[in-house]
């Protein structure tokens, strides 16, 4: 941006922007409300595609339109009044992506060949059929009005988009969410348990066959406006969007619907502010940033989230290792005794422990000794004392108790269930400690409840003490 | 219906790119990749666009290698949406493909205009015109023939010389790297060889039938057998065997069959491309029926 035209350029984008946004002209509004509905209805019913593991079908289906649209462009144009019927095209469309949905599963159903090569089998040779048809179609010898814009409708031509397709998409879009909305407990199941729904009695078949067909129609609906790529694309990025945020289903329905109608506006504003920039692309790279965004930002499993969960586990393993560490230097000392019902608090009240000497074995550094200490001790678990000492607190030691205990008692599980060799036990048990839950916990001490009666700690195993 | 020089070397060209397409095909089909394949075919598209760029014209090594970068990086996109964010494989591929094409679309619009790579004819591609403007030129071997047949030298170089460590990654990768054979290198070697082969291609075929040549020869053979090598030959025979057909069926049958049966006057020539994956649509059914059918006889039943 160091010459004054970039400058002008840059002005008049800004100035193009404040116009598509305030005061969009009326073409502008027709083109708004059709890729919105269609982002809408598209991000929805992609939803139950990825549940299924199914979102490279709307690949097969979108291709697979191709040879219907030219049938259905060839029969009209012979019967017909001629010229382009969208209704027939779009009714064309249907029959031969309905075909290829019925091709994938009959594949599956009747060879050893894989989910991949079943949805790509029918993706190329019925697109392949298409191209064959085009060129029947574009042959000079049969001088057919209108023909030649067919073969871009894989692109679309949403700047041409006329407000009687917007409509039409936009009714689409109710049709398709109403069919949801009421089949939606339903659908919910038969996208995570097929053979509970088909269990309850329910027509399992028949609701998948509604399923395809609404997504069917969606995708058809927006071959000729916004073109195969981009209809492919909304099926597919808004709900994988949507996961990054949620894991409930109506919430990920009501992300994805919201990330698709979102990505569609911005990327068609986008594309009526920068010249010549094709709809169809922006709406995708709009709806592709808004999926980078949330692989960052997403509350379920962006980035920072995860990094956060991370940080916050590895703290309370660490707290939890200095807890033991000097429960183990107490015992050590005799000042804890391990029996059941003795008072071990007040003896305990006294002794102050060196930190740093304690922790040496650990290799950590000094600022993770020191924001670990005082992490505990801003939870009143230990007490710091002169010099480099700690003094636990009666809290503290309880908790010290209590995940010395867990501790120990998953290394004598893992020595006695799991075969572990008692000398590697010890390092065994520092590893799972991060996956090992408060349930798995009370599962072990369940199971050690008849052998440990009297013993409320035993002794660490991979060191043969003996507990009285 | 006259037979001319053309009409040889289109054949010729036809049959040796699907033979070429066949061999990473192979290997894409067994290591359940063949949408891989379908998204590698639009992702190439930004590479090329930048290869123009760079270079200037339309035939030239940086072309090649804008398009083998954008193919591999359609593939480490999946995998890292797949394993960085648990986005399913599927959605994945879905996700990066289409950015990368929407990316090559618009970059084409805004940056390349005086560029003459249509995205429609990097999609549905045209063996004539490929063939046509050489021969009008004047003479001698077309470039587009002389491309399939370095696809398919490279090809067969390449599955020849790496044909084990093929096999160990494409059916046990884990004991793959246990034996020292990278896995990893050798996955990213076969996608570069599929990107290499949709770039020869597409031109003359267009990127969405490179996929049918890639994937649809081979599935027909792995009905027929278990083998790994005589896969391979009976792909590289049924591909033969489609480009021809499907070639000469286009030069009139198909497209007069069609308007035919609307009541059209007759067509002339119709998309060869399109005919040779027609064709191998119709013989991948009919072995799948075949093959039921001789099934159903309790002789022929294979012992499980």
């Amino acid at each position: 941006m160091n010459s004054p035209d970039s400058w002008i350029l840059a002005l008049s984008w800004l100035d193009r922007l404040i116009e598509a946004v305030r005061s969009p002209s009326y073409n502008l509004k027709v083109i708004y409300l059709g890729v919105t509905s269609l982002g809408l209805a598209a991000g929805v019913c992609g939803c139950f595609l990825l549940f299924r593991k199914r979102s490279l079908l709307s690949d097969t289906i979108g291709h697979s339109t191709l040879p219907g649209v030219c049938i259905a462009f060839l029969l009209f144009a012979r019967w017909g009044s001629g010229g382009k019927s969208f209704i027939a095209l779009m009714i064309g469309a249907l029959i031969t992506g309905w075909l290829s949905v019925r091709a994938v599963q009959w594949i599956k159903n009747n060879s050893k060949i894989k989910e991949d090569a079943a949805l790509a089998i029918p993706l190329t040779v019925l697109y392949g059929l298409g191209v064959v048809l085009l060129s029947v179609v574009q042959d000079s010898n049969l001088n057919l009005q209108g023909s030649s814009g067919l073969e871009y409708y894989l692109f679309g031509m949403v700047a041409s988009m006329i407000q009687a397709e917007a409509i039409m998409l936009a009714i689409v879009s109710l049709g398709a969410l109403t069919v949801i909305s009421l089949f939606f407990k339903e659908l919910n199941c038969l996208s995570f348990d097929e053979d509970f729904v088909a269990s309850q009695g329910l027509p399992h078949r028949w609701l998948d066959e509604v399923l395809m067909l609404t997504c069917l129609t969606v995708t058809i609906a927006g071959l000729q406006t916004v073109g195969l790529l981009m209809i492919m694309a909304a099926f597919i990025i808004p709900p994988a969007t949507a996961r990054l945020w949620t894991d409930s289903m109506p919430w990920t329905l009501a992300i994805a619907g919201f990330v698709g109608a979102t990505g569609a506006l911005i990327g068609a504003i986008a594309s009526a502010v920068i010249f010549r920039l094709p709809a169809g692309a922006a709406i995708i790279l709009a709806s592709a940033l808004l999926f980078g965004f949330s692989m960052l930002f997403g509350s379920r499993k962006g980035w920072v989230v995860r990094q956060l969960k991370v940080a916050r586990l590895e703290k309370r393993l660490s707290e939890n290792q200095l807890l033991r560490d000097l429960f183990d230097r107490l015992e050590a000392q005799q000042k804890v005794r391990l029996l059941a019902g003795l008072d071990f608090s007040r003896d305990l009240a006294q002794v102050s422990l060196p930190v740093h000497d304690i922790l040496k074995d650990r290799g950590w550094s000094q600022r993770k000794e020191r924001s670990v200490a005082r992490s505990l001790s801003s939870q009143n678990l230990l007490k710091f004392e002169r010099g480099d000492c700690v003094q636990l607190t009666t809290q503290g030691l309880e908790r010290a108790i209590a995940v010395a205990r867990t501790h120990r008692l998953t290394e004598l599980y893992l020595i006695e269930h799991a075969d572990v060799a008692p000398a590697r036990v010890h390092q065994y048990v520092e590893k799972i400690e991060e996956i090992t839950n408060p349930e798995i916990a009370s599962d072990i001490h369940q199971l050690f409840s008849n052998e440990l009666e009297q013993a409320l700690i035993p002794a660490e195993p991979h060191r043969g003490g003996d507990t009285s | 219906m006259n037979w001319n020089i053309i009409d040889t070397w289109l054949l010729v060209t036809a049959s040796l790119i699907a033979m070429a397409c066949v061999l990473p095909g192979v290997f894409l089909l067994l290591s359940r990749q063949s949408m891989v394949a379908h998204g590698i075919a639009h992702a190439v598209l930004p590479g090329i666009v930048i290869g123009h760029l760079v270079s200037g014209g339309i035939e030239t090594p940086a072309l090649l290698t804008g398009a083998i970068i954008a193919g591999i990086l359609c593939t480490v996109f999946t995998r890292f949406l797949h394993r960085f964010s648990g986005v399913e494989e599927g959605a994945a591929l879905g996700i990066s493909f289409t950015t990368l094409f929407a990316i090559g679309l618009i970059m084409q619009r805004l940056l390349a205009d005086h560029v003459h790579i249509e995205p429609s004819h990097v999609l549905f591609g045209n063996l004539e015109t490929a063939i046509f403007q050489v021969i009008l030129e004047g003479g001698g071997v077309p470039d587009a023939a002389w491309r399939g047949l370095f696809a398919l030298a490279i090809n067969l170089v390449f599955v020849g010389f790496f044909f084990k460590e093929l096999t160990i990654t494409t059916f046990d990768a884990a004991h793959g790297d246990t034996v020292g054979a990278r896995p990893r290198l050798t996955y990213y070697l076969l996608m570069a060889m599929t990107a290499l082969t949709c770039v020869i291609a597409f031109e003359a075929v267009g990127s969405i039938l490179v996929v049918a040549m890639m994937i649809v020869p081979p599935a027909i053979a792995s009905l027929l057998t278990k083998k790994l090598k005589t896969l391979v030959a009976l792909s590289l025979l049924i591909a033969l065997f489609c480009a021809v057909t499907g070639y000469l069926l286009s030069l009139g049958f198909l497209g007069d069959t069609i308007s035919g049966a609307m009541g059209f006057p007759k067509v002339g020539s119709t998309n060869a491309a399109g005919g040779i994956s027609v064709v191998c649509g119709i013989v991948f059914v009919a072995t799948l029926i075949t093959k039921k059918l001789a099934n159903r006889n309790p002789r022929n039943r294979p012992i499980r």
